[in-house]
């Protein structure tokens, strides 16, 4: 549903997002997760460093740090903040 | 006496082990949950306080209770039919808002609840002041802070505990519209709880499927989502109420550790230096305390011929006690100091919190090869002993990943492996190649195991390498002992694993090498030693046609490190006069390409055990073993082959 929009994986180290949702064919149990997570509609997402590859990125939310691919974070719409 | 049953429950990195460790102290034991295809591990101990026993289960670490990954189906099962008395969930207090997650699912599930806070301190450093009796009364439940790792908070635990709290009445209320329909679905499902499972995931039920599709166009989004957006709405205002955050939000110390530990330009010089040191230390400290023991079962092994000697005891008799039985379990003991030191480093890293990162940092590579990043810790710990090893691959979510890790972690070079080295190189190689030879073995185990990896993952184990969302836990001091339970604990599982499998195929192996009886030990006339010369063909087109090679392989299913007793044997010299025979038997070339076959083929009967304990399936462990032999044959083919057409026989 929110195909157009900016994805985390678009977003640079340092700065701060916030969630819009998800794309449409996300991996069910994987949403799920993210949802466990924290990761809602409206949380903000801070992203903290890449690995040393470039990938997986890391990021803060909720007060805690998690890593996840740039393939999958490619699943979660944001807008810049 | 009364006997209560208590079960912890929370999310991963949260301290509930420790907490569970703390609690029972050494008085538990670690099982396997029952009935699974793979194997989750169970701890259960028991304290006993004033009059009442407390019989403590240490359920799996989950965020959530939606029983999805096979933690989570435990967890819920357990707490489902064995209705504990009491459950406790351990929250970390300085991640409060993400840990109460599962605190409402709980109190959902509606079982008898007591809220842990531990970990306050870091709480308290970052400036969060937490107001105990709100967030007991918003909750309507019992909460307590503790420190896990010491004895802070352990009587009002238990007094908690004992005060045997009926379930929370302030079960989250969802939305007019979510309410609505919770409750025609429990019309249907008969509790809330199955009704808002089945609301979440899904269900067979068509008229669910159908308020599913009505919820949907409704919220714009999965009813998943909007079940997720009211809970952390619910907890925001909740935390709201009960917690006072003091510092404005900003880096924390583990964001700026992270800065340096997983930089580019830090992050795999630091991996590999770490990794360095840690084989530094396992090889140095364990050196001595090695030769300690072996000297130790060679008098065990004196004293006994001496004294079966003394009473007139037959040979066999004899050579059952010292070459079977003292020399078979001597051969695996000797490896407890470098696997009990591997095993404190490895949970000095582990409870650091290093271990996610250097997941994080592997990720890119093994993502490439179709696998995960948290597929390299089991192939780091294989360094050690394949039987940990294996053990570590629980902690991969899907059975894909799992299998694939199992099948390639026995081709890292365990510590087994190094006494043939050891022998081989010393005489075949001098001076600077040594290292070199050493290495290229080491390397070529993570190159074959790599393949393997890619090559399973595109035949029998067909998938997409599952999506990647790993907690980074905050970096913490790790507490002696926590790491020495830790290290222990696995040690002691190491020990009887070994031990019952190691036992009665020493006994096989010694069998085989002392019938028909009469003949010497292990000699070309024994059982063992006509397999020898049959097999021994196979090997010729390695370089290593011949009786006492294969015989050596034979016994090296037993344990790899078998393989020189067995040459020493066999020759009947010591360990100094092998030098000379080797020799004879060896060229450099083919020196090597035993010690690639070594390295290769199927791991010792303890690591195929693992293999079919933590599989549950003899078609995988069949596939390992002959899967093994076949890869090694075939490398060792190469790198004789290969060397002779470029001149190195």
């Amino acid at each position: 549903m929110q195909n157009a929009s900016v994805r985390l994986c678009d977003i640079p180290t340092g700065r701060s997002a916030s969630v819009l949702g998800f794309i449409d064919g996300i991996n069910f149990g994987f949403q799920s997760r993210l949802l466990e997570l924290g990761l809602t509609r409206g949380c903000l997402v801070r992203v903290t460093g890449l690995a040393p590859l470039g990938d997986p990125m890391m990021i803060s939310v909720r007060g805690c740090q998690l890593a996840l691919r740039k393939k999958d974070a490619a699943d979660i719409c944001v807008a810049a903040v | 006496m009364k006997k209560i049953t208590v079960a912890l429950a929370g999310n991963p990195n949260c301290g509930k082990t420790t907490l569970f460790n703390n609690l029972t102290g050494m008085r538990h034991h670690v099982g396997n949950w029952p009935g699974k295809t793979v194997t989750v591990e169970k701890k259960e101990g028991r304290i006993v306080y004033e009059d009442t026993t407390l019989e403590i289960v240490d359920l799996p670490g989950t965020y959530s209770l939606s029983g999805r990954s096979l933690e989570e189906e435990i967890a819920v099962g357990y707490l489902l039919n064995e209705k504990p008395d009491v459950v406790v969930n351990i929250a970390d207090a300085a991640h409060l808002e993400r840990n109460l997650y599962v605190t409402l699912q709980l109190i959902e599930l509606g079982v008898p609840l007591v809220l842990a806070l531990n970990m306050n301190r870091y709480a308290d450093a970052e400036g969060v002041v937490i107001d105990i009796r709100q967030l007991s009364q918003m909750l309507g439940i019992p909460v307590v802070q503790i420190e896990a790792i010491d004895e802070t908070g352990k009587d009002d635990l238990i007094k908690a505990i004992l005060s045997r709290p009926a379930p929370s009445e302030k079960i989250t209320r969802y939305d007019h519209e979510l309410e609505e329909h919770i409750r025609e679905v429990t019309a249907v499902t008969g509790s809330r709880w199955s009704a808002i499972q089945a609301l979440i995931h899904g269900s067979e039920i068509p008229e669910v499927e159908r308020i599913r599709g009505h919820l949907a166009g409704i919220y714009g989004v999965q009813p998943g989502e909007a079940f997720a957006d009211q809970r952390y709405g619910f907890i925001a205002g909740i935390l709201n109420e009960s917690v006072d955050h003091m510092t404005a939000g900003g880096k924390n110390q583990s964001e700026r550790i992270d800065k340096v530990v997983t930089s580019k330009r830090f992050g795999f010089p630091i991996f590999l230096a770490v990794m360095y040191l840690i084989f530094q230390i396992v090889f140095t400290v364990g050196a001595p305390i090695m030769d300690l023991i072996d000297e130790g079962f060679g008098l065990l092994s004196g004293f006994a011929s001496a004294g079966l000697a003394d009473i007139a005891a037959p040979d066999w008799v004899l050579s059952l006690i010292c070459d079977g039985i003292i020399g078979g379990v001597g051969s695996v003991v000797i490896f407890l100091p470098n696997i009990f030191l591997l095993f404190l480093l490895l949970s000095i890293l582990e409870d650091s919190g290093y271990l996610a990162r250097v997941a994080v940092i592997m990720d890119r590579v093994m993502h490439r090869l179709g696998l995960h990043g948290k597929s390299f810790i089991p192939m780091i710990l294989g360094f050690g002993c394949s039987v940990p090893a294996i053990m570590a691959a629980r902690t991969l979510e899907t059975k894909r990943e799992r299998f694939l890790t199992i099948l390639i972690t026995p081709f890292m070079s365990c510590g087994a492996r190094l006494p043939v080295y050891l022998l081989l190189v010393g005489i075949f190689f001098a001076g600077w190649s040594q290292g070199l030879v050493m290495f290229s073995l080491y390397l070529l185990g993570i190159l074959v195991a790599l393949l393997s990896g890619i090559l399973l993952g595109k035949t029998l184990f067909k998938g997409e390498s599952s999506a990647f969302v790993l907690e980074m836990p905050p970096y913490r001091l790790p507490t002696v002992k926590g790491v020495l339970i830790h290290a222990g604990e696995r040690s002691w599982e190491f020990l009887r694993k070994a031990g019952v499998i190691i036992f009665p195929a020493v006994l096989l192996m010694w069998l085989l090498a002392s019938l028909p009886f009469g003949v010497e030990y292990a000699s070309s006339e024994s059982l063992i030693g006509i397999a020898g010369s049959t097999i021994a063909p196979i090997f010729a087109p390695l370089g290593f046609g011949f009786a006492e090679a294969a015989v050596a392989i034979l016994m090296g299913l037993l344990a790899k490190e078998v393989v020189v007793g067995a040459f020493g044997t066999l020759y009947g010299v010591g360990e100094e006069g092998l030098a000379n025979v080797m020799m004879n038997v060896f060229t450099p070339l083919s020196a090597y390409s035993f010690m690639v076959f070594i390295l290769l083929y199927m791991p010792c009967l303890a690591a195929m055990f693992t293999i079919r304990q933590e599989t549950r399936s003899w078609k995988m462990t069949g596939l390992a073993a002959f899967g093994m032999c076949a890869v090694a044959w075939i490398v060792s083919f190469i790198v004789y082959q290969g060397g002779v057409l470029l001149g190195f026989a």
